[in-house]
């Protein structure tokens, strides 16, 4: 069953546009990796999903409902969850309330029995709850990025290059808890990842974006099965 | 006077700095712009007062509170008609349009009631005489609101979900709108507190002295030299930069810098020489350019984390 499909978005910032029609969509418990080039627009077309930046055309269907236009915060109620590649935490706030802050529109039970299930995932936060986000290392704010926007149990999580930054240990431990979130709790994921190899092997299907168009799609597998896509946009 | 004096007058012109410069340097913190309409705001609180007060013959608390939360909602017209409009531009621009809205707020309230002083309705002040300082119970209750104001700030930042979703929206406002927080809401609620402390703060002035057409602009200075001292955008700043500023204000006019300035009798400077007390707002200039010069971002500035 879809979930989502984005019909022939067009987007980009102000009056540039960087997304010329690109289409995709998702099946429900489905993960979806999106890879390209720098400049492809991957970024682009996931604050596009989100609402935070203008769809000049196409669609964006959730359940058959088009949410084109909603604000990003009226895509977080309707079962959307986005970790940003940058500025996933609020540095100022301690661990605590970036998770309380992720559960914003829950009410005070939900928020505690919330928290406990993120802990199961993230146990390294349960330690750390009074110290300022803004003091995590970088594998551990992408944790409380994921935590924080798991808080209002989203059907749809949007991560923007979780790896980004990470050592490779900290990179691994990240997918693992996607494979986690996928397993446990069901979710459908969409991933932006630079490093496609690791985000490919957790995905069912995979989108390739080139200038701001769709290029190609397959299954993960085939992908990583496939030496001119590989040579092509996994360097080989 | 006695120095146990001059720190009092130093808390109590904390006290009606800090309900100004708090509104300002929160108003900083989430919209990003310097608002020069902030003290001109205040001044319309302290007329709405007068008309409560001295028009309608209501108490003077009751009159402010009431013009405590008409400014708060002033506010957020004038933010839908002017500010909202230009969340996108930088702000040089929203800036500049605040002293636009400054000064037609000043010239409207200068044709309704005129550029002369006005008092409130209050009756002669008894002061309390000690061995080492006078107040007035006005100004007791300047101190006691004063700090009251501060405690419940502290507490509505740390304790309540809209204080924490107002910091959270300082922070970053794209990851607090991924939170499900409609910014928007929160920005509404920022303009309601901060002018409501600035109304608060504007007629407590009037009551010390009088209420004028450009009191707003008058109090400019010194609220923006709090804010900025204590580090801008930071509230624990703006409360730290209006007790610093008080303290200089009054410690200024009672160091005799005679003594200092003639060297024990070696320059040819009178033994005696007081700053004059026209003199005062010099000191919140010389201190604003001071601080700009050595430490621009302020005692408690605030560093951008992450």
């Amino acid at each position: 069953m879809k979930i989502l499909e984005a019909k022939n978005i067009v987007a980009g910032y102000h009056k540039s546009e960087i997304l010329h029609g690109v289409s995709i969509h998702l099946e429900h418990k489905e993960v979806v990796t999106i890879i390209g080039p720098n400049g492809a627009g991957k970024s682009t077309l996931l604050k596009a999903l989100m609402g935070y930046i203008n769809i000049f055309d196409g669609k964006v269907i959730w359940k058959g409902e088009d949410i084109t236009h909603l604000k990003p915060y009226q895509k977080v109620k309707k079962g959307f969850g986005y970790v940003p590649q940058l500025g996933n935490v609020f540095p100022s706030l301690s661990v605590l309330e970036n998770l309380q802050m992720g559960g914003f529109t829950q009410g005070k039970d939900t928020i505690k029995e919330r928290m406990g299930r993120v802990f199961e995932l993230f146990p390294i936060l349960k330690q750390k709850l009074s110290a300022k986000a803004g003091t995590l290392s970088g594998g551990q704010r992408q944790m409380l990025g994921m935590a924080r926007a798991l808080m209002t149990d989203p059907e749809l999580l949007l991560l923007d290059e979780p790896s980004a930054g990470l050592s490779p240990k900290a990179s691994e431990e990240v997918f693992m808890t996607i494979a986690d979130m996928h397993g446990r709790l069901e979710k459908s994921i969409i991933i932006i990842e630079q490093d496609a190899y690791q985000s490919l092997s957790i995905s069912d299907r995979c989108y390739v974006l080139v200038m701001g168009k769709n290029e190609f799609e397959d299954e993960a597998q085939n992908i990583l099965s496939n030496p001119k896509i590989k040579e092509a946009y996994l360097g080989g | 006077m006695t120095l146990i004096q001059v720190i009092v007058n130093s808390i109590i012109r904390a006290s009606e700095l800090a309900l100004l410069a708090l509104g300002l340097t929160i108003v900083y913190d989430i919209l990003k712009f310097a608002n020069f309409a902030h003290t001109e705001l205040a001044m319309v609180g302290a007329y709405i007062a007068f008309i409560f007060n001295v028009g309608l013959g209501l108490p003077i608390a009751v009159a402010a509170i009431i013009a405590a939360i008409a400014t708060g909602l002033f506010s957020i017209l004038i933010d839908r008609a002017v500010f909202k409009k230009m969340r996108e531009s930088t702000g040089i621009i929203v800036m500049v349009t605040s002293m636009g809205v400054g000064i037609a707020l000043r010239n409207t309230v200068r044709a309704i009631w005129g550029p002369d002083a006005q008092n409130y309705a209050v009756p002669l002040q008894k002061p309390i005489v000690t061995a080492w300082f006078r107040i007035t119970p006005l100004q007791v209750w300047i101190i006691v609101i004063g700090v009251l104001a501060m405690v419940a700030f502290y507490l509505l930042l740390h304790y309540t979900t809209l204080g924490k979703a107002m910091r959270a929206t300082s922070d970053d406002p794209a990851l607090a709108q991924a939170s499900g927080i409609a910014t928007e809401k929160i920005i509404t609620y920022v303009w309601f507190i901060a002018i409501s402390f600035a109304s608060l703060g504007g007629v407590l002035i009037g009551m010390e002295t009088y209420i004028q057409p450009v009191m707003g602009f008058a109090i400019i200075i010194p609220v923006f030299c709090a804010a900025i001292m204590g580090g801008i955008g930071n509230p624990y700043g703006a409360m730290l930069g209006a007790l610093a500023l008080g303290l200089a204000e009054n410690f200024g006019l009672y160091i005799n810098f005679g003594k200092v300035l003639n060297l024990g009798g070696l320059l040819p400077f009178s033994k005696d020489f007081y700053i004059p007390t026209g003199y005062k707002p010099a000191i919140s200039f010389i201190i604003l350019i001071v601080v700009l010069l050595v430490r621009p971002r302020g005692i408690l500035g605030k560093k951008k984390e992450g």
